[in-house]
């Protein structure tokens, strides 16, 4: 039953990740500035 | 005596066997509830999906108040037993015991698991057995695998389940048991409420003075007193039924290792082609920050 459960990690990963991307992509949100 | 002798069981789920091919009649219906009439919630937990050739537990949940005691056969209160059938999809089946581990072994506990017949390993028994140590039974279940049964594929398929608590209210042969209420068969006037040796003898005066008398047996008791005047189909006893039956269905995916290692394959894509056209921003960036322009 692991590589099922793998297979749901997996699926909140890659959309987790995409909002990382579009987060680098943009430079950050502007939260911080340096 | 029947502490001596003790007589088998008979065992309620064996009347579903003996009567109906299949226990889920083609409007859904599971036959339990033929002679079980009271409703009462039943629950089950599977896995959401399960891949092939692997056991798994399938949990069917009969609640009920354990301080509750129904009347028996002969009128006796007694303790409530419960019993379950589990319909399963097409080649799942009961795990054989060499793959059932001690950890799940000690979950299932004593519990004798039946096919409902020789040609339907899918459909799973089991009862009757004493409710109040079994609310909760734990049917251990192995998967097909598709690679092996031609006639097994891939997919989602449904799950029907129906637990019983308690006596019922008919037998197979259509007779009443003592587990109901009784009523009046003509209307009429209460004559007179006689116990008798198996029960009560209820008399009815009709309005043309004739009478007729409605035997009660052990378990209900009356609730009508002489001179009352009741109507025909009028309840002339309580309700002593404390049990009942209740149904429930659910999916089960049988899903394949090779799809998810696909799909986990295809994330893996999604994200490199994420990573690389945010280094094809940045580069396009720095190339404008240049003021290059080609």
């Amino acid at each position: 039953m692991e590589l099922l459960t793998f297979g749901w990690a997996a699926l909140l990963a890659v959309f987790t990740f995409s909002l990382a991307m579009v987060v680098w992509g943009r430079n950050g949100d502007g939260s911080i500035g340096f | 005596a029947d502490w001596l002798q003790p007589q088998a069981a008979a065992a309620y789920p064996f009347w579903a066997q003996e009567n109906y091919a299949s226990p889920r009649e083609a409007t859904g219906k599971i036959v339990c509830a033929n002679c079980h009439l009271a409703k009462k919630p039943t629950e089950v937990e599977v896995p959401h999906s399960v891949l092939p050739d692997t056991v798994f537990k399938a949990v069917v949940k009969i609640p009920y108040d354990r301080s509750s005691q129904q009347v028996l056969g002969d009128g006796s209160k007694g303790g409530l037993n419960v019993g379950a059938v589990l319909m399963l999809p097409d080649g799942f089946k009961l795990a054989p015991e060499d793959r059932i581990s001690e950890e799940l072994k000690e979950e299932i506990g004593n519990v004798y698991f039946t096919n409902y017949s020789a040609d339907q390993e899918n459909i799973i028994l089991v009862g009757p057995l004493p409710g109040d140590d079994h609310q909760e039974i734990v049917f251990p279940v192995l998967s097909p695998d598709p690679a092996k049964d031609k006639n097994v594929f891939f997919g989602k398929y449904q799950i029907h389940v129906g637990g019983n608590r308690g006596r019922g209210q008919v037998y197979p042969t259509g007779q009443k048991s003592n587990n109901g209420v009784y009523t009046a068969s003509a209307a009429g006037v209460i004559d007179a409420v006689t116990e008798t040796a198996s029960g009560y003898d209820i008399v009815i005066r009709k309005a043309d003075g004739s009478t007729v008398t409605d035997a009660v047996p052990a378990g209900p008791s009356p609730i009508v007193a002489v001179g009352s005047e009741v109507a025909a189909g009028a309840a002339l006893t309580n309700d002593p039924n404390v049990g009942g039956f209740g149904q429930i269905d659910t999916e089960i995916v049988l899903q394949s290792s090779n799809r998810v290692l696909g799909v986990i394959a295809f994330f893996f894509a999604v994200m490199l082609a994420q990573i690389m056209l945010v280094l094809k921003k940045k580069q396009v960036e720095k190339v404008q920050a240049a003021e290059l322009n080609f």
